[in-house]
């Protein structure tokens, strides 16, 4: 008996132990994204911006609340504990799911902004990164009419979960972000999120990163190209001009294979090997389709394909950035470890792209 | 000469039985024949069978007329037995016999007990769906009879000893010879003799007794009503107490497995077997966990859930006064007093009760704000994945377990659950039952024994 | 006693607890230096070891290290070179639990003070380390049954990620080909050293024998591999270093859409919680029995409170207090033991040995 109250006697002068930080979820608010921009005024100094989501007790009403919250300061840190004083509940990064950071911040470099997810322990490290136009505080002020969970139509699109865009790069989440800003040889990719009118966004094209730094954008059609490269059967379609006609074929299978040869004289180059299956969408002519029409439209998809893809990969050549990560295949593929990345560096220089679409337009659709 | 001393310590014999036995309303005492041909009767109305007295003894003395016949007559039964013990004669009394005191001196005591039991029943704590439904009843005999009917060897064994200083009650080990482990048997004697009570009414008590450790949290033997149960398991090396008069045995040694088996895993098709027992292993985690995860993920670790149930949670807390533990605490008490209720209630009024606190209280309490609706669906859910168990001994057992965990998750949130579990996984396993592990992932160590058992027996 | 396949149990426990022992760290700080090359060697390493310990120890049957050295060495020698197995054995337990209070702290629970934490570990912990050998091995059969379905789905989970990046890991092996340092190999030989405990839980095995040594050596190697190259292909070859936990670092970059739960990182934490309470438990159980050996030599007096309280009591004062050091001591102490773990164990072996013989000596006298 005696044994039995002195624990209930521990129990109880543990009870008091956990109340100090015990917080339930309903003192808890929701931190859904983050924006980090430079400030309007001081170029020196951050703005962050939150959007938060207010909980509702009835799950059948489907109108979603958000308070979004603007503050200006010197690091990110700080400014989040002068935001804690504006608001009533505790904030919990625990959902963060995007950070979004400001067109002007990006170019500048977003190495702190990185570095701050990263560290920070209640952020997850598949939060997915994009750079917004205008200003990452504009584009969070975006209400698309569609949305049920605040800043979840930025998520779906970003993850690909809701929409299947072929113009979103692969999702950029923060580690993949930290770890091809260190790595020697892959430079990081952004998708770029433009706000179109407030209840409208638009994400199609990226952003090409030397290292934490953005230098150049890639057009909706690169960006696509990009993806046709980096990703394995690319839901899209493309068209094709076959004797001054239009047809549209839709990739029902793709898959694109480098090879980086040295040749012992000559230049260095890049071989590009890229499979497609696809099947006809839309065909301008009228005319029913044979056989034969179906391979001269292949090879001439294969051709017309090739040169979008050189121009593409020269345009990402030109700008110094990696995003596919040469590089790191270059040095992943030799052996002499001290003298490996020496190498890559002088040869990139003067690197060539031979570009091999092989196209199999199979299917002519429902009709012929 | 000789014959009057004889006489006389027959006549202290009985007066003194006469005296122990007095102030009972139901002592018979009666004396037949003539005064040189006399015999003397007594016995208790209440336990002996009154006609089996009227036609067995009374009747054939009178039609007899002679002493000498009617004593052999009555040494011939086989229920009787001479004795000339005071002690013995009392205790065999108790027990139903009755005392006959012939004019030579000797006394014979007559089975003539009445057994008031049931009939056998079907079976009311362990239900199946298919299978046999009958049931052990109050009487040893007839459960000995119940094992017999099914296990039909020579090997089958009944010892049978008494518990309880003034209860007497009876105590049957059954088991088969040649299938037990000898070491598990000693076991159970050396601790059967260490048995000290006054009284033994049910055999769930003897369990208790049994099992040394007061402070034990997990049964460690098997309380049955069910034959099959108790013969199945017989035949599987384990050893199974039939207590007198409590309509239930109890089977050792005991595996945690075996709690989660129903008699109706040996009728189904194997997939099947094992779905139904996956889903009760899925219910015990289940109802031990889930409360304990609800306050882990509100008060602890909310990025836990996605975002869709995060917000949905949050929302549905917004107007509850309390901490979490303390809803999930109030709820889960309601819920095991409504439990309580319903067990104890007449059948006529037990589904109001059901429908009153179950529908009425829970809708209100959502509706006031005082409990989440998320809380409500939790709870129901812990009660019914609770009923899952098959035997009560354990379902009672879980009903209690799923509150440390949550005291430990309302401590610690989400560690101290696996602080919890990797606990309770150590305390099982160093638990034995009758020096047998109890806890073991594979029970094949088990079976195989029993399987080289088999082929020896088959020569 | 208990079977022999309760000796795999072991091994594997050793083998999984890995991940939050500093061994991928270790590694992971030498990637460009060697330590693929020490995966490669300390697999015959760890299983030569292996062999000659179950050998030896095969030789007493039921015995744990304590009664083979006060039978067979010098009073002083038993207690010195007893009490120094104490130590490492109680080392390796505590580095266990430091570090994953510290993983608490960080993934789970910021909200719990450190200290409280490492009160619920230690009160599971020491509850636990005075049940008797089986059914500690009972109990780790248990867990590892249970967790090992979860480690596999976290496996395979993460090598079919498409983001999962293959030419760092590529990169990573074209530096298989430097030496490695003792340090990289001391590392790597850990996976192996659960047959060690065997010091005492020879106690539980009637006479151990092992078949299939080679699947032990396949099992330990793939496990390196694994816990070296997956945080690699994620964190990169050159990020990985920034992660204080690389492991827990990965599984939180894993996601499910099927559960309730969307992170991976805590199933991976529920697992390794687990499996590190349990090792945690084991080791200190081999080092509270050390100790015993060192100090209860002489027949049991009856006290009024068992000594092994006293020894449990300062476990846990240590522990409280190597709670006090900062992260960079923790990894270099980490490392260190793991350094000193290497030579320790070729040291017992030996000794083993030694009491083999002087046994036989005595035996033909």
């Amino acid at each position: 008996m005696n044994r039995i109250l002195c624990i209930l006697l521990i129990l109880l002068l543990i009870l008091p132990l956990q109340g100090c930080k015990f917080k339930d979820i309903d003192l808890k608010l929701f931190v859904m994204a983050v924006g980090i921009d430079e400030a309007e005024n001081n170029p020196n100094k951050l703005s962050v911006t939150l959007k938060i989501a207010i909980p509702q007790g009835d799950p059948k009403k489907a109108e979603e609340q958000v308070q979004i919250i603007t503050e200006e300061g010197d690091t990110i840190a700080e400014i989040v504990r002068v935001m804690k004083s504006r608001i009533d509940k505790e904030l919990d990064f625990g959902h963060c799911k995007a950070v979004l950071f400001g067109e002007k911040y990006a170019r500048k470099n977003i190495r702190e902004a990185a570095d701050w997810t990263m560290r920070r322990r209640d952020i997850q490290l598949t939060i997915y990164t994009a750079v917004a136009r205008p200003s990452a505080k504009e584009v969070l002020n975006v209400q698309p009419v569609t949305e049920r969970i605040p800043a979840n139509s930025i998520l779906l699109a970003l993850s690909k979960d809701g929409t299947e865009s072929p113009f979103i790069v692969p999702p950029a989440f923060a580690y993949v972000l930290q770890r091809r800003i260190d790595e020697r040889g892959a430079d990081p990719i952004l998708a770029l999120v433009e706000k179109k009118s407030d209840q409208e966004f638009l994400i199609n094209k990226s952003y090409l990163f030397d290292k934490s730094k953005a230098v150049t954008e890639l057009e909706p059609e690169e960006t696509r190209i990009y993806n046709l490269l980096s990703l394995k059967n690319l839901k899209t379609s493309l068209n094709v001009d076959y004797q001054g006609l239009k047809y549209a074929y839709n990739i029902e299978k793709s898959s694109a294979k480098y090879k980086i040869i040295t040749p012992t004289n000559g230049t260095p180059y890049i071989e590009y090997k890229i499979k497609i299956l696809a099947e006809v969408e839309e065909s301008h002519s009228g005319d029913i389709f044979n056989e034969k029409l179906l391979r001269d439209l292949s090879a001439a998809a294969g051709n017309q394909l090739n040169e979008r893809v050189e121009r593409t990969l020269s345009k990402i050549h030109q700008a110094k950035c990696d995003p596919l990560g040469w590089g790191l295949r270059y040095q992943s593929r030799h052996w002499n470890n001290s003298e490996e990345w020496k190498e890559w560096e002088d040869l990139s220089e003067r690197l060539e792209f031979h570009v091999k679409c092989d196209v199999d337009i199979k299917y002519t659709g429902m009709v012929r | 000469m000789r014959g009057s001393q004889h006489k006389k310590e027959s006549d202290n014999l009985l007066q003194c039985i006469g005296e122990k036995l007095s102030k009972s309303t139901d002592l018979e005492q009666r004396s037949l024949g003539t005064s040189d041909q006399q015999v003397n009767l007594i016995y208790l109305k209440s336990v002996s069978h009154s006609a089996t007295v009227n036609r067995f003894v009374i009747s054939p003395f009178f039609e007899m007329k002679d002493e000498k016949g009617f004593e052999e007559y009555i040494a011939s039964f086989p229920g009787s037995k001479p004795s000339h013990d005071i002690k013995e004669i009392l205790e065999l009394l108790l027990g139903g016999h009755v005392g006959i005191f012939f004019s030579d001196n000797k006394v014979y005591l007559f089975d003539a007990v009445r057994v008031e039991a049931g009939s056998v029943a079907d079976a009311q704590t362990e239900v199946i769906v298919q299978g046999p439904s009958d049931s052990f009843n109050e009487s040893l005999e007839v459960n000995l009879n119940l094992i017999r009917r099914r296990y039909q060897s020579s090997d089958l064994k009944a010892e049978t000893t008494t518990i309880g200083h003034k209860s007497k009650t009876k105590i049957a080990i059954v088991y088969d010879e040649t299938r037990i482990e000898p070491e598990v048997l000693k076991e159970l004697k050396k601790r059967l003799d260490g048995i000290s009570v006054d009284i033994l009414q049910a055999a769930a008590e003897l369990d208790k007794y049994l099992s040394g450790n007061k402070y034990r949290l997990f049964p460690t033997t098997i309380v049955t009503e069910r034959p099959d149960r108790a013969v199945f398991n017989i035949s599987e090396g384990k050893i199974v107490l039939l207590v007198d008069t409590t309509g239930f045995a109890v089977v050792l040694p005991a595996v945690f497995n075996d709690f989660f088996t129903a008699m109706d895993d040996k009728l189904q098709v194997l997939p099947v077997g094992w779905f139904l027992k996956g889903i009760r292993y899925l219910g015990l985690i289940l109802t031990v966990l889930l409360p304990s995860f609800y306050v882990a993920f509100t008060s602890y670790n909310p990025e836990v859930w996605k975002v869709q149930i995060a917000l949905l949670v949050a929302g549905s807390r917004a107007t509850v006064p309390y901490p979490s533990y303390v809803e999930v605490l109030i709820m889960l008490l309601m819920m095991e007093f409504l439990t309580e209720a319903s067990l104890r209630l007449p059948k006529a009024i037990g589904p109001t009760a059901t429908t009153v606190g179950g529908l009425i209280l829970g809708t209100a309490a959502t509706e006031a704000g005082l409990v989440s609706n998320i809380m409500i669906i939790l709870v129901s859910a812990v009660a019914i994945s609770n009923f899952v168990i098959p035997l009560n001994m354990m379902g009672f057992t879980i009903r209690v377990v799923k509150y440390p965990f949550i005291l430990l998750a309302t401590l610690f949130g989400l560690l101290g659950i696996v602080l919890g579990l990797v606990g309770v996984i150590m305390y099982l396993c160093s638990l034995r039952s009758f020096g047998k592990p109890y806890f073991k992932i594979f029970g094949i160590d088990r079976v195989r024994i029993t399987n080289s058992q088999k082929e020896r027996e088959n020569g | 006693m208990v079977k022999n396949k309760y000796f795999y149990y072991l091994f594997l426990i050793n083998a999984l607890i890995n991940v939050v022992n500093f061994v991928p760290r270790g590694l992971i700080a030498q990637r460009f230096s060697g330590a693929m090359m020490a995966i490669v060697i300390s697999v015959p390493i760890g299983l030569l070891l292996m062999y000659l310990c179950i050998k030896m120890m095969s030789k007493f049957p039921g015995e744990g290290i304590p009664e083979i050295f006060n039978a067979n060495y010098p009073k002083p020698v038993t207690k010195f070179m007893l009490f120094g197995h104490t130590l490492l054995w109680y080392i390796a337990g505590l580095i266990t639990l430091i570090a994953f209070v510290d993983v608490t702290m960080r993934y789970i629970t910021s909200d719990v003070s450190p200290l409280l934490i490492m009160v619920g570990f230690l009160v599971v912990v020491c509850l636990a380390i005075r049940v008797t050998a089986e059914s500690i091995l009972y109990a780790l059969e248990v867990v590892i049954i249970i967790n090992v379905p979860i480690i596999i789905y976290v496996l395979f989970k993460a090598l079919l990620n498409p983001m999962f990046s293959w030419d760092a890991v590529m990169q990573v092996i074209t530096y298989s080909l430097k030496a490695p340092s003792y340090g990289s190999i001391s590392y790597a030989t850990f996976i192996f050293t659960g047959y060690l405990n065997l010091a005492v839980f020879n106690r539980a095995f009637k006479k151990i024998r092992v078949r299939h040594i080679w699947m032990i050596g396949v099992v330990g190697f793939l496990v390196l591999i694994a816990s070296v190259l997956i945080p690699i292909g994620y964190q990169g070859t050159i990020g990985v270093e920034r992660h204080v936990y690389p492991w827990f670092s990965t599984a939180d970059v894993l996601r499910t859409k099927n559960f309730i739960v969307e992170r991976v990182l805590f199933f991976f934490y529920f697992t390794y919680l687990t499996l590190s309470l349990v090792s945690s438990i084991v080791h200190w159980h081999v080092a509270l029995e050390m100790l015993k050996g060192v100090f209860l030599t002489e027949e049991k007096k009856k006290r009024k409170i068992d000594p092994e309280w006293w020894m449990i009591l300062a476990f846990c004062i240590v522990a409280f207090f190597a709670m006090r050091t900062n992260q960079f001591f923790r990894d270099r102490a980490g490392l260190l033991f793991l350094d000193i773990r290497l030579a320790a164990e070729f040291f017992l072996i030996a000794s083993v040995y030694l009491a083999y013989k002087r046994r036989e000596a005595k035996k033909r006298e």
